[in-house]
């Protein structure tokens, strides 16, 4: 057994940085080379075992190398817990929109939305291309550093889709961030809710507020329909099959995305657009994301 | 998982050659014979097998539960291990990693009435825990594991093997799992080589003016530029197993089990 207490003598603890349901995460500095790391620590249950989504976050992790997706560098096992080592970022972009953009209320500069926005969909081009749902994007599994380089991480609802099963759980995604057709109660989605995911992202960024902060199920979809009007079987078809879709939804008019977002140019609503369609099968991929016309002034500089 | 193989943990980390497995298994070598600790391997499968039947696992957990319980044993020896908790704490990791988590109490109690008679399982839900710390950290963390089946989903569709042919690829493909094959080749290989035997043995029914239909399985083999020699190694390896498994005698297994545990 390669456990020993040497190993966890490798890195000393600095700061929390946060804590999650299953892990606490620490800085850590690695006492050889003085690298700063993250130190994510998992509580081992002496009844369970190790915890299934640290399990899943550990085994896709390993798999997936990318420059925009956080780091696992080594998974240390010591007595009676598990420690994850990934690569130390300044912050997640949700403290940077809280600080940076504060005299902005929250806002972000245009040309650093559009290198977030870029980097954001590369590391889910990646992802859906190696068949890796993230499943829960949102500013705060979003590191950020001095460099400006963006990396997703936060992989413990992450699965692989490749695996054949007969529904996903659809208990995921933080609410503010989670596609209507899974708030809704669809269990067949895809690679197309990260997309709309990381459409309130960017709306999010520009504005410095989150575009659809509901607080229930109902009351995500009804802030959703509330912008972009309630679905009908004309501009959706089947919606009114969903599990939660009913009858007695309000009906509201589509507003004209400009109006609530007239800070973004011309290239940068249409690609909005495109992100955020009701119809799943209507967003944009990723991968046809990175080419669009928006990003050509920044597309040269990432390569 | 990935998309390419290649870049996968798999691929770079888990494809071993057979001079490794050898030197693997020359603790147990020193007390009994190699078609003995291939007989245990077939039987150790077997018993596998046998509690995710009792589970209902999907095939795909079952053969990650063989890849891993394999993995370990490139770096172990049945001698100084208690296979039946390692095989246990295979099951319930690969249930976790495929995404049909079942309890562990639930594992451990099929268990203990897969082998009520053959001795037990002396375990309990904590014992299994503290062990899968353990596999875990054999495994490298390594986890997701790349199998055949869709690979050979994807040939029989494209060649046109009807339904029947499928099945009997796929089998087969269940069969390799009791061979070392997944841990020497690429799924894809072994895929290929399901197909070769399917097409050999002639339980091939190809649709009417499908390309298995219309074309010379040799000329399609031949033009899949893929290393035949090793296709060939694999078939070997799954008929050579069968071979044993003709005259299998489980009370024997038994008794050879029996003989590796206790003679000094």
């Amino acid at each position: 057994m390669a456990n020993n207490n040497s190993q966890d003598q490798r890195y000393t603890r600095l700061e929390k940085l946060g804590e999650g349901t299953y892990a606490t995460v620490f800085k850590g500095k690695n006492r050889l080379t003085h690298e700063i790391v993250a130190l994510k620590e998992i509580h081992l249950d002496s009844e369970e075992g190790a915890p299934s989504t640290a399990i899943r976050e550990i085994s896709l992790m390993k798999e997936l190398k990318h420059p925009n997706i956080l780091r696992l560098q080594d998974v240390i096992h010591t007595e009676n817990k598990l420690m994850l080592v990934f690569e130390h970022m300044d912050q997640d972009l949700k403290k940077y929109m809280d600080t940076i953009g504060r005299a902005n209320h929250g806002a972000l500069d245009p040309q650093t939305i559009k290198s977030f926005m870029y980097q954001l969909l590369k590391g889910i081009a990646f992802c859906h291309d190696n068949r890796v749902l993230h499943r829960d994007l949102k500013p705060q599994n979003l590191l950020i550093n001095k460099r400006g380089e963006l990396k997703l991480g936060d992989f413990g609802l992450a699965r692989a889709f490749g695996i054949p099963v007969n529904t996903f759980s659809n208990e995921v995604v933080t609410l503010w961030y989670r596609a209507p057709d899974v708030l809704l109660g669809s269990r067949t989605y895809s690679t197309t809710i990260d997309i709309w995911s990381s459409g309130c992202i960017m709306a999010e960024m520009y504005t410095g507020r989150p575009l659809f902060p509901g607080t229930t199920n109902e009351d995500q979809l009804l802030k959703i329909f509330r912008t972009m009007g309630t679905p009908t079987e004309q501009t959706w078809p089947g919606v009114s099959q969903f599990p939660e879709y009913k009858q007695t939804f309000p009906m509201y008019p589509a507003q004209h995305i400009n109006t609530i977002l007239p800070m973004v140019d011309a290239y940068g609503l249409d690609l909005l657009n495109r992100m955020l369609q009701y119809q799943p099968h209507l967003r944009i991929s990723a991968k046809d994301a990175l080419t669009h016309v928006y990003f050509n002034d920044v597309r040269s500089f990432f390569g | 998982m990935a998309a390419n193989f290649w870049t996968s943990s798999h691929s770079q980390h888990w494809l071993l050659d057979r001079w490794t497995i050898v030197q693997s298994r020359q603790e147990d070598l020193k007390y009994v014979s190699e078609v003995d600790i291939v007989k245990l391997n077939i039987w150790f499968c077997n018993l596998i097998q046998k509690l995710a039947k009792r589970l209902q696992l999907r095939q795909q957990v079952v053969a990650t539960a063989f890849v891993y319980f394999k993995r370990f044993y490139t770096k172990n020896s049945y001698r100084s291990t208690d296979p039946m908790l390692v095989m246990a704490t295979c099951v319930y990791l690969a249930c976790k990693i495929e995404e049909c988590p079942h309890h562990i109490k639930m594992i451990v109690q099929e268990t203990k009435h897969v082998l009520q008679d053959i001795g037990g399982f002396r375990y309990d839900s904590s014992s299994v825990a503290e062990f899968e710390f353990y596999l875990l950290e054999e495994l490298e963390f390594y986890l997701i594991v790349w199998h055949p089946y869709r690979s050979l989903t994807h040939f029989a569709t494209e060649l046109g093997i009807r339904e029947a042919g499928l099945q009997y690829a796929w089998f087969i493909v269940n069969d390799s799992y009791r061979t070392d094959v997944c841990l020497l080749y690429p799924p894809h290989m072994i895929a290929l080589a399901a197909i070769y035997i399917t097409v050999v043995l002639k339980h091939a029914d190809f649709a009417p003016g499908s390309v298995g239909d219309k074309l010379d399985m040799r000329q399609w083999f031949a033009d899949l530029n893929v290393d035949m020699a090793a296709i060939v190694e694999i078939v070997q390896d799954i008929l050579g197993i069968y071979e044993i498994w003709g005259d299998w005698r489980e009370d024997k297994v038994i008794a050879l089990w029996k003989e590796l545990k206790h003679r000094s």
